[in-house]
């Protein structure tokens, strides 16, 4: 057993695999969509295939499937890793154009990707079944043969010292497709200086790359060699920086994704590094080799490049150690320890919404210090000696700034390649204010009209125009985040072109904009200043128009000083534009990238400025949210009782009666006392009413007592209504803890949403006389997390049913009018307390007439039935287990089984689901959910001595009826209730009780109280003894302990400590419609 | 990996020893006595306020509320087919952990915790254990009495299987 072996046994190990499944799921669901991206794309006309779009995709899916690699290959997850191998080198023979891509070989990669998703869920459970997939290594390694691309022998590539070679050359090549990736995004045209070897030391990389010496231990304790990452000598570490600049562009709220992971890393990563310090085991260089790569990753995943190169440098020197079997010097241990700090203070930096100026070049000449000494005591030279001693300008093995804190003051040599590498544009063309100006659009005086009408009243309003470097990527993206960060600024009031079509398009010379903001117009061009703009011209709108030049002049001077000029709109437009015109000296030219010293503060204060503080998050073990989750159940129960409890004392002391009383008899008997006092009586009369009077006196005196008490009783009375009001905040805090605690379960349904892109290209590919497109909306509506995985079986059912029963062929649709292309509809949206979820096709939609035949084909209904149902009822048969219309099977639906499952699952989310259809224009499924799967609100009542809770979703109305309302019709007891004919029931008639023949009195007697409750179409009156009020309900599962009943959806605590019941309505309902038969009809 | 092997041999002898003897939780049901293996036994609590469920056997008494958790009472008197019997204040419920379930069963009194050696145990008599009483393991001859003893694991899941059926003949 090796060692590394034995640390699957471990928490850590666990807490990482933990960690890859996360990272590996999104790393899927970017294959999967990038690749249904190819798999357009080979669908289009070849005179429309854009290469440079499929460059893009071919190069994200690479990297995501060689970041997947390394992943698995850290954690020893040999099957995954030898399969996405495969994968990757699929993308990566395409991407060297040596592979033609068609629809085969998409499908082909769907497959592993599909095969790569099940072994990636298997170890989730260990009883899963084995995952076969071979068959598709070999049909990866023959299209790569067929290629011609050097397969080597792909199939088995873990024996052979030579294959291994050429996996590390292949990585190695690919690593640097990753390293320049950052910067290819950006640039179209590769920043020369980059190529150039600026100190002489970058050139000596590649040769590096392929003339290392095979690692001398490879095969260590472990037999099964594992790919060995590429030798990248971290030589010329502080050159590596100079092409390297966090992407501004990065939208700050992705940032919170690097902070969370970084936090977390870099703690485990101090940890580590401080027990391993006295040498340290190789599976704790593993560790921290893997932490390292996390934090890498993170960072590139959000744009932070420079911090990524410096977890890049880690991550190697930790593999060389791994690979050498070497023990962590404590040089090197010193080092990455210095760079943890400066990535720390990079996080703390960017934790207050500043993106902070680094020292990571030092860190990394610091670490390469260290490496290479390390590397001397023990003889193995990793660097050819040659380059070891090539000149470096920063020689001294501690960079003269490594002070002890982050020091504000860089070594200006790196300051000013920072700058000059800001933006693409500065390395693309000469950055020279003349030579731009020329291509620059200017601020047309049309421009400032449409502005004007746009503008809102009394706030200082500028104009610009931002001119785009020719044939830039992405531009529509580049635009909408100018447009973002404009609206960070001000008021966005007039956006050319127009926001939402930038999604769209492809090529964009320039934006036009107007901003109303109060802002200084500095904050303008700094929002301007993006990679990709070459140029921008912002002038302010000075309103105060009058013509009289000595106005404008001063308007002027107040905008140049104050940035603030206030600006009335009611002026002739035309008047504006020329009285403007003179103002044109205002505008400024704004290269946006200037190579001058002066800049670099600017640009400091800009990041401080315009970022917005980032929003920190934090990963939450699910089970414990479901805790939180439980304990803020138990306190809504409390609060409950505490309710119930004060409830009942003001109604035991609320009689303020006893006090008259008393009051009365003191009075009568002080009248008594009285009597006796006037003396107008005489003989034995006399002294028996002394004797009286006497007795009178004592009873007084108790009765004093007595009153004294009731006095205090009043004080109770009050301290009562104390009590109440601090129920009542408890109530509210309880509540509001609720509605938080609920609210960290909610994610968007997005993610399941768009895993339906690909379920429905596959119906469309499957059948070839079909088109459908699939629309996505409302991505953004949250949910309870345990519904969103719940709800996915279903959702697939309903769309399956969609694209293969619903929308027809072609042909069919253009015949009757409709885009030859079929369009199923995904939206949800929240209405009231309930998450609505529409699935809606423009399909051939449901045939009554064909359900109909098919439910007494089937026997559920036989043919009179079916012509008494009203047309609701008729869809309403499409529930029915075993029902479907489907002419035939298909490989993806029609086996009857989808439509009662998704009601069944829906409701066993306590949901509703209803079916719409109009034949000939399609069907609309609304699925219906509460906000909450735990909490319930529901209507109390008593019945027989047991309180059951009813929905409040499914009571419709509380009524009490008198016999003279009731009657029976065909031995069923039904009543009036306004008009309408509700038939009774006591819950006895469908529920059998233990012991009992369920025979107990079921006449109403009088009056009786009923609760009705509907679920849609049909309404039953229940016949209670007592409405006890409405309470919100913890829902505990009955099958959690027991099994689930027929007409119990589960069961709740009471604020007594006694269990209640929670009534399923619906299936009541169905209960006392077919009392002995399949519960779904009613007549 | 030598210290995980002899993590794994040190558990084993613990388990030899362990096999040698067990402890049980014994109770008096009708005039017999039963005994429980003691890991089984989560606690043992007085009888409460049960609520009843409908659409169950008879010898579903209903479920009560333990620490907010929500677990079923079975009346094991009736379980075993026994009289129904008047509630008295011996009257306990055993709440017994079972494949992830949690249940509680009535009983007439709980009387002691006793170890006894393996080698005490007799099996049952065939008449006894005849068709589906799988869950009688065994008998315990002590001093003056006969344990009966009891497998809950296989009563819990024929109880599962009973349920099965009846929901099958009522549906």
């Amino acid at each position: 057993m090796s060692e590394f072996d034995a640390a699957a046994h471990d928490e850590f190990y666990k807490s990482l695999l933990g960690d890859f499944l996360g990272e590996s799921e999104q790393l899927l669901v970017a294959l999967n969509e990038n690749l249904l991206q190819l798999d357009q794309w080979t669908r289009l006309p070849v005179e429309q295939r854009l290469q440079q779009s499929v460059d893009n995709l071919l190069r994200d899916l690479f990297r995501s499937s060689h970041s997947l690699k390394g992943l698995s290959n850290m954690l020893g997850l040999d099957e995954i890793e030898h399969l996405v191998y495969h994968i990757e080198k699929v993308f990566d023979a395409a991407r060297k154009g040596k592979l033609d891509f068609d629809g085969k070989i998409v499908e082909l990669l769907f497959e592993a990707i599909d095969r790569l998703s099940n072994l990636i869920d298997g170890l989730k459970d260990p009883d899963a079944p084995a995952v076969q997939y071979e068959e598709l290594l070999d049909r990866m390694g023959q299209l790569l043969r067929e290629a011609g691309t050097d397969t080597g022998d792909l199939s088995r590539p873990w024996h052979a010292e030579q294959v291994l070679r050429r996996i590390e050359t292949q990585i190695a090549h690919a690593l640097s497709g990753v390293e320049e990736s950052p910067a290819e995004r950006e640039t179209s045209s590769e920043t020369p200086r980059r190529n150039e070897p600026v100190f002489g030391a970058t050139a000596s990389v590649a040769v590096s790359r392929s003339d290392a010496p095979a690692p001398p231990a490879r095969d260590v304790a472990d037999d099964k060699p594992k790919v060995v990452m590429p030798k990248v000598v971290i030589s010329g570490v502080t050159d590596a920086f100079d092409g390297l600049v966090d992407d501004a562009d990065m939208s700050s709220r992705f940032i919170p994704i690097f902070i969370d992971e970084a936090d977390l890393a870099l703690d485990q990563l101090t940890n580590t590094l401080l027990e391993s310090e006295n040498g340290g085991s190789l599976s704790e260089l593993r560790s921290l080799m893997v932490i390292a790569h996390r934090i890498k990753g993170a960072a590139a995943s959000v744009g932070l490049t420079r911090s990524a190169k410096l977890a890049h440098f880690m991550e190697d020197l930790l593999q060389e150690l791994v690979e050498s079997e070497h023990t962590l010097s404590p040089d090197v241990a010193d080092a990455m320890l210095k760079c943890i700090d400066g990535l720390r203070g990079h996080v703390a930096g960017l934790k207050q919404g500043v993106i902070p100026s680094d020292r990571f070049p030092e860190l990394a000449a610091a670490l390469d210090e260290a490496r290479r000494k390390a590397a001397g005591d023990v003889s193995t030279p990793v660097v050819p000696a040659g380059e070891a001693s090539a000149p470096r300008p920063e020689p001294s093995p501690r960079p003269p700034h490594d002070g002890p804190a982050m020091d504000v003051a860089e070594p200006p040599g790196i300051h000013m390649a920072d700058e000059t590498n800001l933006g693409d544009a500065a390395a693309a063309q000469p950055v020279d204010g003349h030579a731009e100006e020329s291509m620059l659009v200017p601020i047309s005086g049309a421009l400032r009209r449409d502005v004007m009408a746009v503008a809102p009243i009394g706030i200082p309003l500028y104009v610009g125009v931002a001119t785009f470097q020719s044939n830039l990527a992405l531009v529509g993206l580049k635009a909408e985040l100018l447009y973002e960060k404009l609206s960070n600024v001000g008021n966005v009031c007039y956006f050319d072109p127009p926001i939402e079509r930038l999604d769209s398009i492809e090529r964009l010379n320039c934006i036009r904009f107007g901003l109303a903001t109060e802002r200084p117009e500095r904050q303008i061009h700094d929002a301007l200043k993006t990679a990709g703009v070459v140029g921008s011209v912002v002038e302010a709108l000075s309103a105060a128009v009058t013509g009289d030049a000595s106005r404008i002049e001063t308007a002027r001077k107040d905008a140049a000083a104050s940035g603030g000029v206030h600006h009335e709109a009611n002026l002739a437009e035309d008047s504006v534009a020329a009285a403007l015109s003179p103002e044109r000296g205002a505008a400024v030219m704004v290269p946006p990238t200037a190579p001058s010293k002066s800049c670099s503060k600017d640009r400091g204060s800009r990041s401080v400025e315009s970022t917005s503080k980032p929003t920190e998050t934090l990963r939450v073990d699910v089970d414990r949210l479901d805790q939180l989750m439980n304990l803020a159940g138990r306190l809504v129960v409390s609060k409950a009782r505490f309710a119930q409890i004060s409830d009942l004392q003001r109604t035991i002391l609320g009689n303020k009666r006893s006090s008259l009383a008393l009051k009365n008899v003191l009075e009568s008997l002080d009248r008594i006392a009285e009597l006796e006092n006037s003396g107008d009586h005489q003989g034995s009369f006399d002294a028996d009413i002394g004797s009286i009077s006497a007795q009178a006196r004592r009873i007084h005196g108790q009765l004093d007592a007595i009153r004294r008490e009731m006095e205090s009783f009043h004080k109770m009375h009050n301290s009562i209504n104390e009590l109440e009001e601090a129920v009542q905040q408890l109530d509210r805090v309880a509540d509001d803890i609720q509605k938080n605690v609920m609210e960290t379960r909610m994610v968007p349904i997005g993610p399941l949403f768009t895993r339906f892109h690909r379920v429905v290209r596959d119906i469309t590919r499957a059948s070839n006389d079909k088109t459908v497109r699939l629309e996505i909306h409302g991505e953004n509506t949250e949910l309870d997390k345990r519904m969103i995985d719940e709800l996915s079986d279903p959702l697939i059912h309903l769309v399956r049913n969609s694209a293969d029963h619903g929308i027809e062929p072609s042909e069919d649709r253009v015949r009757s009018g409709k885009p030859a292309e079929g369009t199923i509809t995904l939206d949800a949206f929240h209405r009231g307390n309930s998450v609505l979820i529409q699935i809606s096709d423009d399909g051939r939609g449901l045939e009554p007439n064909r359900i109909l035949d098919k439910a007494i084909e089937k026997g559920f209904i036989n043919s009179r039935d079916a012509e008494r149902m009203t047309p609701q009822q008729i869809l309403n048969l499409i529930w029915l287990p075993g029902f479907s219309t489907a002419g035939q099977v298909t490989e993806v639906s029609g086996r009857g089984v989808g439509m009662d499952i998704v009601r069944s699952r829906v409701e066993s989310l306590n949901g509703t689901v209803e079916l719409d259809s109009t034949p000939g224009r399609g069907v609309t499924v609304t699925i219906k959910l509460p906000l909450t799967l735990a909490i319930l609100p529901s209507l109390m009542v008593e019945l027989g001595g047991d309180v059951f809770a009813m929905p409040m979703e499914s009571v419709v109305e509380i009524v009490k009826v008198g016999s003279e309302d009731i009657a029976t019709v065909h031995g069923k007891m039904t009543a009036q209730v306004r008009g309408r004919v509700v038939s009774l029931l006591h819950l006895d008639e469908v529920f059998q009780w233990r012991g009992t023949m369920a025979s107990s009195d079921r006449s109403c007697p009088g009056q009786c109280t009923l609760v009705i409750v509907g679920d849609g179409e049909q309404e039953i009156g229940l016949v209670i003894d007592r409405v006890l009020g409405e309470e919100d309900v913890v829902i505990k599962s009955m099958a959690e302990n027991y099994k689930n009943v027929p007409g119990i959806s589960g069961a709740s605590v009471l604020g007594s400590g006694r269990v209640s019941l929670i009534l399923d309505l619906a299936a009541v309902i169905a209960m006392a419609a077919q009392p002995n038969q399949v519960p779904v009809l009613n007549a | 990996m030598p210290t995980f092997k002899r993590e794994i041999k040190g558990r084993e002898e613990h388990q030899r020893e362990a096999a040698a003897s067990i402890q049980l939780v014994s109770f008096r049901l009708a005039n017999e006595e039963y005994g429980i293996e003691i890991t089984k036994v989560q606690e043992i609590i007085l009888p409460g306020d049960i609520t009843r469920v409908p659409q169950t056997p008879d010898y579903i008494k209903g479920l009560i509320n333990l620490r907010n958790m929500v677990i079923p009472i079975i009346d094991l008197r009736l379980r075993f087919g026994l009289p129904e019997a008047e509630q008295t204040a011996d009257n306990r419920i055993m709440v017994i952990n079972t494949r992830g379930k949690t249940v509680g069963m009535v009983v007439d009194a709980v009387s002691e915790v006793l170890r006894i050696a393996k080698d005490q145990i007799a099996p049952p008599p065939p008449t006894v254990a005849g068709l589906g009483r799988e869950y009688l393991t065994g008998l315990v001859r002590l001093e003056h009495r006969l344990l009966i003893l009891l497998d809950v694991d296989c009563l819990l899941s024929e109880e599962e299987k009973a349920n099965m059926d009846a929901m099958e003949a009522s549906v």
